[in-house]
């Protein structure tokens, strides 16, 4: 019998269960009266998990470009050729799956039979099945999803940015992968990637609707049969400078305006909980430097450098953190160096402290928003499991930061001497 | 989820979805005039003006300030289409009352910015500040030139120009470049006043309030007069005679390839429910026939599906695939329309597709901007059907209903947009 723990943050009516599975699986339950139940079942592995290796093996395994994603793809088919998308039709569900840099989930939203749907769920996630045939069949669809985000530019000027700024992190590596990057893949290394990161301990289940502890419990219970194997996963990061690789990079793609990213470098902390507090920190200042009321948003709209595509912000993961400019622009030099001075400006004379505390009410008012949406609640919960937080202490956290430290933070953070962009023209 | 209308005066109208589920409200003023190419652009250019400032907050940076105090109020003019109706629309998202930590009433002071927004804009000579005018006409052409930008979307488009060129569908709700350019302050003002005074008002609301207090809240802050207006009669196209093949060029890697039909089903002819159970097992989820054979039994895209227009009747299929397999793509989407033409349907397939749809319509009621989506498509047909009703009608769609709709349509435009060299 299980303990189920019971979170709950009254300021903004929201709470949720927590426990260990004896399977080893980590699940927690967001109780939301909706007509949709919305479930996520996700695992710490994404396209920077390219290295690694478990007590069990002899040697590290390097893996080629694509493969998180590819392995997502051929999850969903089982030995018997049965699709998941087929099992799920019997219940109406809607069914999907991504992959990010570090993690793969697979999800579904349904209105009626949920337990069904869980089962189902739990079962494809936690039975692999790949061989050669399969694996080739696969080649030609993911090969035409690669040629759909080679004509995206957008995707193309992000990368960029991150291949300017990165030396040898695989973040700066696609998602999808290559044409001849997927073509070496083997059932043998799709079985190793399951075997590591496929581990219950290495995954979470997150539901959010109108559904109890006991029935998610319940349901554990009936397909995770097996406590989980205790391993420990050394995953290989490449050693990487604090400096930007280049300060620039440019592509052609055929489109009306240039597209620019400028980024700002930063090395990530160690300590969670002093990473997640550098994100809401340095939310509220980009909110307070590049949002829709700023100075610089204002000044450099009625200047007609820039539109109402434009937008800062700033992330820090495990392994990586940078700030990001984003516009459509003209001249992408001079958006540059006015991004630098008001950066290099605010370092010297931060904002007024009513401003301050009016951009700490957006920040918390955004967050609110989430919370009418069961997808947004789980893949922001997800988020910050990830990062070894909690999303219902967010806005305490909030709250909490004061003007001298997102002040000091930011100084410490965002670093224009680190400062590289990324520019996709027009081709004519 | 039940709807509340009321009339407040001809010609405008408030409906209210009042529910507990959320913790924002939301709040759109729609404006409903016939989409036609002499004043697509004004409104599409006039949305973007009115949110550079209202007379109290007179800039950008002081409304979005003032935004900013009011919990991070979500404010948004833009244009959306319906059939042949272009629809001006105004857009607040609040954060309920309840979670205004300093007591304020939020709503009610957004609807007073949003009333600002609408009524008060700006001037300069009693009409709109020209440089707020001539620096959203940039903006806005840059926005049209940059159709191109998403290839997707842009080859959609052109199927839907070249099929309905002539008909007012083919004019472009957000504008279109030599019009815009020719748009002075004066006449825009000309077309805001038009506007209006002679558009159809709908207003939708859905959150925590009752009825009546939003109803008292519009009648304070959105003093629309009475007007003599009615919504757009959208007309289903004529089926062609021939199809027509399109073939355009651009450089890219994947070739899109787009297929639209004409068919005789729309929500205001009141046989859609065949419609919308056919698309479900033709093309419009990952178990519907063009997911399962042309993309994983023939692995020749990684996206092919269909949707249809409820108002055009147009039925559209999209692809993006290599160009050397633009006949074997055709073929194969073709064949799967031919199975359901020949009455290759399971009963499997069709309970699957039906429940799926449920699926989807009940989802509606989870979104406070799928609700208002909702009704608003319902009310311009003279519909007000919940999502509810809509799930049930499919139940009694038949096998034979759907090989109707198959042996109906009407192939009218393949078009294919590929790689230059």
């Amino acid at each position: 019998m299980n303990n189920y723990e019971y979170i709950r943050d009254e300021s903004i009516g929201e709470g949720y269960y927590t426990w260990q599975h004896q399977s080893g699986l980590p699940v927690y339950v967001i109780p939301k009266k909706h007509s949709a139940a919305y479930a996520m079942f996700g695992t710490r592995y994404g396209s920077i998990d390219t290295c690694f290796k478990t007590e069990r093996d002899e040697d590290y395994l390097t893996l080629p470009d694509g493969v998180a994603h590819f392995l997502e793809h051929k999850m969903f088919e089982d030995e018997n050729g049965v699709d998941a998308f087929t099992r799920y039709a019997v219940t109406g569900a809607s069914a999907n799956a991504f992959t990010s840099f570090d993690r793969t989930c697979y999800l579904f939203s349904c209105t009626e039979g949920f337990e069904q749907n869980l089962e189902i769920l739990l079962d494809f996630v936690s039975h692999p099945y790949f061989s050669k045939e399969t694996i080739a069949k696969e080649q030609g669809i993911i090969g035409e999803e690669i040629a759909m985000y080679d004509d995206n530019p957008g995707w193309c000027v992000f990368f960029n940015l991150l291949k300017a700024m990165y030396h040898n992190h695989p973040v700066a590596k696609s998602i999808v992968g290559t044409r001849e990057s997927i073509a070496s893949i083997t059932p043998e290394m799709l079985y190793r990637c399951t075997d590591t990161f496929y581990n219950l301990r290495n995954m979470v289940l997150i539901v959010c609707g109108d559904v109890t502890p006991e029935t998610v419990d319940g349901i554990c219970d009936k397909i995770l049969t097996e406590p989980a194997p205790e391993q420990t996963i050394e995953r290989v990061i490449p050693d990487e400078p604090a400096e930007i690789r280049v300060p620039y990079a440019e592509d052609f793609f055929e489109i009306s305006q240039p597209m620019v990213e400028i980024g700002f470098k930063d090395v990530p902390e160690t300590d969670p909980k002093a990473r997640m507090r550098i994100a809401a920190a340095n939310a509220i200042t980009m909110c307070l430097m590049f949002g829709k009321s700023s100075e610089f948003y204002n000044r450099l709209y009625e200047s007609g450098l820039i539109s109402d595509k434009f937008g800062g912000s700033y992330m820090q993961e495990r392994t990586i953190a940078f700030t990001e400019i984003s516009a459509l622009c003209n001249d992408p030099e001079t958006l540059k160096k006015e991004v630098i001075a008001e950066i290099d400006k605010r370092r010297e004379v931060y904002f007024t402290k009513e401003e301050f505390e009016t951009a700490k009410r957006v920040v918390y008012a955004n967050n609110l928003f989430n919370f009418d949406s069961t997808d947004d609640i789980a893949n922001t919960f997800m988020t910050f499991w990830q990062a070894e937080g909690n999303y219902l202490e967010y806005s305490a956290l909030l709250s909490e930061i004061t003007y001298e430290e997102a002040w000091e933070i930011f100084n410490r953070t965002v670093r224009t001497d680190r400062c590289a962009m990324s520019v996709v023209w027009p081709k004519n | 989820m039940k709807l509340c209308r009321t009339h407040l005066c001809d010609g405008v109208s408030v409906n209210t979805v009042t529910t507990d589920r959320f913790k924002t409200a939301f709040l759109t003023v729609n404006l409903f005039v016939p989409l036609a190419r002499e004043t697509a652009s004004a409104y599409s250019l006039l949305t973007d003006v009115l949110m550079r400032g209202t007379k109290e907050y007179p800039t950008m940076q002081a409304l979005n300030q003032k935004q900013d105090e009011l919990y991070s109020l979500g404010l948004g003019a833009y244009v959306q289409k319906k059939g042949e109706m272009q629809i001006v629309t105004f857009e607040l998202t609040a954060i309920d009352d309840a979670f205004a930590f300093d007591g304020m009433k939020v709503l009610a002071e957004g609807m007073k910015l949003l009333s600002g927004l609408i009524f008060d804009p700006v001037t300069e000579q009693g009409v709109f500040k020209a440089d707020y005018v001539s620096s959203e006409q940039k903006n806005l052409c840059d926005d049209i030139r940059g159709k191109i930008n998403n290839k997707t979307s842009y080859a959609r488009r052109r199927c839907i120009d070249i099929m309905c060129e002539g008909e007012p569908y083919a004019v472009d709700h957000g504008g279109d470049l030599e019009e815009v350019q020719a748009i002075t302050p004066a006449s825009l003002w000309n077309d805001y006043q038009n506007l209006l005074a002679g558009s159809l008002v709908e207003i939708f609301y859905v959150g925590s309030k009752q009825d009546a207090e939003i109803v008292d809240l519009c009648k304070t802050y959105l003093p629309f007069a009475p007007r003599d207006a009615s919504f757009t009669e959208t007309t289903i196209g004529a089926l062609p005679e021939t199809p027509r093949t399109v073939t355009e060029q651009m450089r890219i890697q994947q070739c899109k390839l787009t297929i639209g039909f004409r068919t005789e089903y729309a929500l205001q002819l009141g046989n859609f429910p065949a419609m919308a159970l056919f698309n479900e097992v033709f093309g419009g989820s990952p178990n519907s026939k063009l997911f399962v054979n042309v993309r994983e039994k023939k692995s020749l895209c990684y996206y092919c599906s269909s949707f249809p227009d409820g108002l055009k009747g147009l039925l559209m299929i999209v692809s993006g695939i290599e160009q050397k397999n633009k006949q074997t793509a055709l073929d194969a989407i073709m064949e799967q329309l031919d199975e359901i033409k020949r009455g290759n349907v399971t009963d499997e397939e069709l309970q699957n597709a039906r429940r799926s749809l449920r699926n989807n319509y009940r989802e509606i009621t989870d979104s406070p901007a799928s609700i208002c989506a909702w009704y608003m498509g319902r009310i311009c047909t003279g519909r007000s059907d919940t999502p509810e009703d809509a799930a049930e009608a499919i139940e009694a769609v038949t096998r034979e209903d759907i090989i109707r709709v198959a042996n109906s349509i009407r192939l009218d435009t393949v078009y294919y947009l590929e790689g230059a060299e």
